[in-house]
């Protein structure tokens, strides 16, 4: 009998995990991907296994191990949360309920005397 | 012109920030960079006028605080030591304001932004031309407070606003150190005119006083409480932990207020202060170690920060630990040197990180960027010259600058000239290291980053290659044309704005040491590029199976990379309970409870309560009408009593009252 869906579910996110912190120890591409397969053969190793307590006894050491070889700086993607970028003036709502003047409302196309409040253009 | 150059950035400031609307966001920016420019401009008279003619200026413009025997005046004093500051706060103003005009030019605020970098560079100004402590106080808290606002120019980021708030909390703690020496001058010499203060310092040389019920060397005391305040402004270690954090503010700001000229204010104050630090070898022997362990703490946690910028934050703090170790030795000339050369180098570096964060979408960990030195030529020959002229290379500017103060501490022939010179040369191998680092895997690596990133990767526009030019040029030059005018034996250059006390003159010393003992921060720094390349560009999987499979090499980095854990500490032991304080008593108890008891809320409840007894008192009864009428006759009648019995007739009268109400 194979291990339960969630088991399954666990196994793919440590992989992904593992993978992703992977990259910050690694200073180029190929080492990363020289230590990645190495990673992908321990996880194949166990492939085999079918018995649910087994895997989740093997699935816990391997969220141990994960856990315990960390990186302590892990990289974040500059547009995500925690990065460099995320929420640097961020965009105004779709339903135009706030409309932010940019330049002042003095950048071509954007602004005419002649607008009112009423359609929409809020200096 | 002296009137111009300190007024200018104001005007600059104000016209960009209240009639931002009316010129538009590139007219603002460039009126704002055109008065800075202007500023510079009188900055280079001024100092033709002052350094190089050794005329002196002082103005006094118009009373600000007298009280009692305490006068203070808004006044513009010009010497040596303040021509020096104006030059490199004006021209790294200058070239950052035009570097801005670029960079920031999406941002629908570059108005704002720009106003905030006049506001900054006048109250730096006002702190440097200061003659009093007073005035230099207001820049202080100024430089402060427009530091806070840069940092959270983007304000809409957590990040950014935690940065600002840490770096001006931090900033305070130094603050109280410096206003109490403040509080000192007054008490002692009854005066915060420099002049005053410095003449009378020699008189008042080993004397005591009582502070804090402990009798206390005067100098020594006002020393330590300087040493604090310049503690927190140059982020020296325990008071550093903002500095890092404050690369959250868009790369100009970290160029000109955390590289070149705020920061250095700390090291401008010990070498003003020279004539009190001298008297007081106390003083000097902990502003020598707070120095030397800053140097070392900071180049040791920049070898594994993995932050561009951050990277160059804890150079820049390494290399103020320098600063202040010369300041420490008597050194004032040569950590004023340091801190002119150090400017441009660093706002090099710093604008040249803008130039690759501009070029890859924002990418700024060093692990995803590599491979930029065939796409971005012109960027990587200044950060090249920048990163040289920092680690000392041979007749580039830090060479002259760094390696001088190491000479001069080996020179110092003391115990603590020693302990200096070594952190410092070992913080000199790490500098090399770091600084190799970041040239590896950002330029020569392999590239690493996202596809994207690489896609639209571009050479600087013309504003930002304009600005980084006379940055360059100052990094290879300043220090070879500077060297002998600031350091000769015997210049006139400093005139009286610097003084040391004779003993400690080691000039002969240092020029006279063995060649052999000079050329030891060369050979360090030779070998820190060595093992830089080595294991980070030629051997990376070395250096990644120790960090991997090295239990003990894992635990060192990650003791460096989470900064010698300094954070941490803070937050766990002091920052929590600061909050609990704020949050329980000061909040909940004091403002939301006893002041609010005592006042609206408490008059909300009360007042009610006392009106309805009032009016349980209009009953419209004849003889309840009379008897008050009885009884306030004959509370006129008797109120000469009420003066003669001292107020006893008024309580008895009371109690009269109450007994009526009672019953």
């Amino acid at each position: 009998m194979p291990g339960t869906m969630s088991q399954a579910l666990r196994v793919v996110h440590l992989y992904r995990a593992v993978i992703r912190d992977l990259q910050p120890y690694t200073t180029n591409r190929w080492m990363w991907f020289a230590e990645k397969e190495k990673i992908r053969a321990r996880f194949e190793a166990n492939r085999h296994l079918t018995d649910p307590m087994q895997i989740e006894t093997t699935l816990r050491s391997g969220e141990a191990e994960f856990q315990k070889w960390r990186h302590p700086d892990p990289y974040t993607t500059p547009y995500l949360f925690g990065g460099s970028r995320y929420m640097r003036n961020p965009p105004m709502p779709a339903d135009g309920s706030i409309s932010m003047a940019f330049d002042f409302g003095r950048e071509a196309g954007t602004w005419d005397p002649r607008d009112t409040p009423a359609t929409g253009h809020h200096h | 012109m002296y009137l111009c150059l300190f007024l200018f950035p104001f005007f600059g400031f104000l016209v960009s920030g209240s009639f931002g609307r009316l010129f538009g966001k590139q007219g603002a920016a460039f009126i704002a960079t055109f008065c800075v420019c202007c500023s510079c401009l009188c900055s280079f008279v001024a100092f033709y006028e002052v350094g190089l003619t050794s005329c002196p200026v002082t103005l006094s413009l118009f009373p600000w605080i007298c009280v009692d025997v305490v006068e203070s005046f808004w006044s513009i004093s010009v010497d040596s030591l303040t021509a020096v500051m104006l030059v490199v706060i004006t021209t790294i103003s200058s070239l950052v304001h035009v570097y801005s005009i670029s960079y920031i030019k999406d941002d629908p605020f570059l108005a704002r932004f720009i106003s905030y970098l006049s506001l900054f560079t006048f109250l730096m100004l006002s702190l440097v031309l200061a003659d009093n402590y007073l005035q230099l106080f207001f820049g202080w808290e100024g430089v402060g407070l427009a530091s806070f606002l840069l940092i959270s120019f983007w304000s809409s980021r957590l990040q950014a606003c935690k940065a600002a708030t840490k770096a001006i909390i931090i900033n305070r703690v130094g603050d109280v150190g410096l206003a109490l020496a403040l509080f000192c001058f007054i008490l002692i010499f009854g005066s915060v005119e420099y002049s005053t203060i410095f003449s009378c310092s020699s008189k008042v040389a080993f004397c005591t006083f009582l502070f804090c019920q402990f009798k206390v060397d005067i100098l020594s005391c006002i020393g330590v409480l300087l040493l604090i305040g310049a503690s927190g402004k140059s982020a020296q270690i325990g008071l550093h932990t903002w500095l890092p954090d404050a690369i959250e503010g868009p790369t100009p700001v970290s160029a000109l207020i955390h590289a070149a000229t705020m920061v250095t204010a700390g090291v401008f104050v010990l070498a003003r202060s020279s004539p009190i630090l001298e008297f007081s070898p106390v003083v000097l022997f902990f502003v020598s170690l707070v120095g030397a362990f800053t140097a070392f703490f900071a180049a040791t946690t920049g070898l594994v920060q993995n932050d561009l910028k951050r990277v160059i934050a804890y150079s820049t703090c390494s290399q103020l630990g320098y600063m202040v170790f010369a300041s420490g030795l008597s050194q004032y000339a040569l950590g004023v040197f340091h801190l002119s050369n150090h400017a441009f180098f660093k706002a090099l570096l710093f604008l040249g990180a803008g130039c690759i964060i501009h070029a890859i979408k924002d990418e700024q960990d060093l692990r995803r960027i590599g491979g930029l030195a065939y796409l971005l030529p012109f960027t990587y020959s200044f950060i090249l010259v920048g990163s040289l002229a920092l680690v000392g290379f041979p007749f580039l500017t830090g060479f002259y600058s760094k390696d001088a103060i190491l000479e001069f501490s080996l020179s110092n022939f003391s115990v603590t000239g020693g302990l200096c010179h070594w952190f410092g040369v070992i913080s000199a191998l790490f500098t090399s290291f770091y600084s190799f680092r970041l040239l590896v895997l950002g330029f020569l690596g392999y590239p690493n980053g996202f596809k994207s990133f690489y896609k639209n990767c571009h050479e600087a526009p013309l504003f930002i290659a304009v600005s980084l030019i006379p940055l360059g040029l100052g990094s290879l030059f300043i220090g070879f044309f500077c060297r002998e005018l600031f350091l000769g034996a015997g210049t006139p250059f400093w005139a009286n704005s610097i003084f040391i006390y004779p003993v400690r003159e080691s000039i002969i010393e240092a020029e006279c040491a063995p060649v052999i003992l000079k050329q030891i921060p060369l050979f360090f720094t030779v070998m820190g590029a060595a093992v830089s390349f080595s294991f980070i560009y030629h051997n990376p999987i070395i250096t990644y199976r120790f960090l991997f499979f090295n239990q003990m090499f894992r635990v060192f980095y990650t003791f460096l990379n989470q900064r010698w854990l300094f954070d941490r500490v803070y937050n766990e032991s002091f920052a929590k309970a600061f909050l609990f304080f704020g949050h329980a008593i000061s909040f909940r108890i004091v403002d939301k409870g006893a002041l609010e008891i005592l006042g609206p809320f408490g008059i909300v409840f009360i007042f009610p309560g006392l009106s309805k007894q009032l009016i349980s008192l209009q009953s419209g009864r004849v003889y309840h009408n009379v008897l008050f009428i009885v009884y306030g006759l004959g509370f006129l009648l008797c109120s000469p009593l009420f003066y003669s019995s001292n107020g006893c007739f008024f309580l008895i009268s009371v109690g009269c009252w109450i007994v009526f109400r009672v019953f």
